[in-house]
């Protein structure tokens, strides 16, 4: 099949998958492009994360690192659209009628139920990322502190990963 | 509110090009609400609750919402692309440097930190979370079954989902239905 209908069917359909934001949908965007496609290795996919945690706007640009490995540029630029545009035209599409769908009731039913699903997607995003992330007494040392930083000190998730990669640099380089 | 293109489009420029990290949705409530009045905080809130119940991440929907409020679809269009724009293009760079094969030294003993930071990012997000979301009825077992299928069975999300996702809306069914 052609490489940019597979990027297409794949990120679009984790595009409408997504709850619980960006990390929610990483068990099945591994399952899919590491295991069934073989785009990349597990240890691509980890780093095509922390990528997307280095730019600006959401970290799910991540996707263009693997259109990119798939087919260049335009793949990279087909995988963006393909997970951006279906989660974007239903948002429009729920702010166009907004006045109207905010005085339903079931709209409270809504946000209990994909609440709690969506903390369920996001523990499997921690497994996901913490199966490779964390192989050693350094990396489970280096998720301690960066947890602190993140949770206790409150400090920018892009410095936290600036620094545990300078970090990383030390102590393995 | 409504207000013209190019005055949403320095807005949300602005908020593309500098919006890196998690907790991004604060940039939107000190540009939107706070500097320009163009929300109330009301409607900030209301907007964060329904762009997390919709799929696709939490701040690129925001940023479509808002965008549609102020400027109509040629608005929400144009607050997709500026909020992408940036970011994207910087992603072409990495990842052209990544699979560039040009293995410099030290390359993966920074991606083995970055990782690790990557695991702390996704532990702090879903504690973040954890306390509201298991509140619903039969939140904490929802959870867990989400987390168990998908997580620990990988069992295909588009199956697991749909399932869990209207149990959860039956348990927490308006009280008119009850």
């Amino acid at each position: 099949m052609n490489e940019y209908l597979q990027l297409i069917l794949v990120f679009g359909r984790l595009s409408l998958l997504s709850f619980g934001g960006g990390i929610g949908i990483l068990p099945e965007m591994e399952r899919l492009v590491v295991e069934e496609h073989h785009w990349l290795t597990h240890r691509q996919f980890v780093d095509s994360f922390a990528l997307g945690q280095l730019t600006p706007g959401p970290g799910m640009l991540m996707v263009m690192a693997t259109g990119y490995r798939v087919a260049g540029v335009p793949g990279a630029l087909v995988a963006a659209a393909a997970i951006f545009a279906p989660a974007g035209f239903l948002s429009w599409f729920v702010a166009e009628r907004w006045t109207r769908l905010r005085r339903s009731t079931w709209i409270g039913s809504l946000r209990e139920a994909l609440g709690a699903v969506a903390l369920g997607l996001l523990a499997a995003g921690v497994l996901t990322l913490g199966k490779s992330g964390v192989d050693d007494i350094y990396t489970f040392g280096l998720t301690g502190l960066a947890s602190w930083l993140l949770m206790g000190q409150r400090l920018n998730p892009a410095f936290v990963v600036l620094l545990c990669g300078l970090m990383g640099w030390i102590i393995y380089g | 509110m409504r207000v013209a293109l190019g005055s949403l489009a320095r807005v949300f420029g602005l908020v593309g090009l500098t919006s890196f990290g998690g907790g991004r949705s604060a940039y939107f409530h000190d540009s939107l609400v706070f500097r320009r009045k163009w929300f109330s905080d009301e409607e900030f809130l209301e907007t964060l609750a329904v762009t997390q119940i919709l799929p696709g991440p939490t701040f690129f929907n925001m940023s479509v919402f808002f965008g549609q409020r102020l400027s109509g679809p040629l608005g929400a269009l144009l607050a997709a692309v500026l909020i992408l724009g940036p970011g994207a293009c910087l992603m072409l760079v990495l990842s052209h440097f990544y699979f560039s094969g040009l293995d410099l030294p030290g390359t993966t003993a920074v991606f083995k930190g970055i990782g690790a930071a990557a695991v702390a990012l996704s532990l702090a997000t879903t504690l973040r979370v954890a306390r509201r979301a298991a509140q619903a009825r039969g939140g904490a077992a929802l959870a867990l079954a989400t987390f168990l299928g998908v997580g620990v069975l990988q069992l295909n999300a588009l199956l697991v989902l749909p399932v869990l996702t209207a149990i959860g809306l039956w348990l927490n069914r308006p009280r008119w239905v009850r």
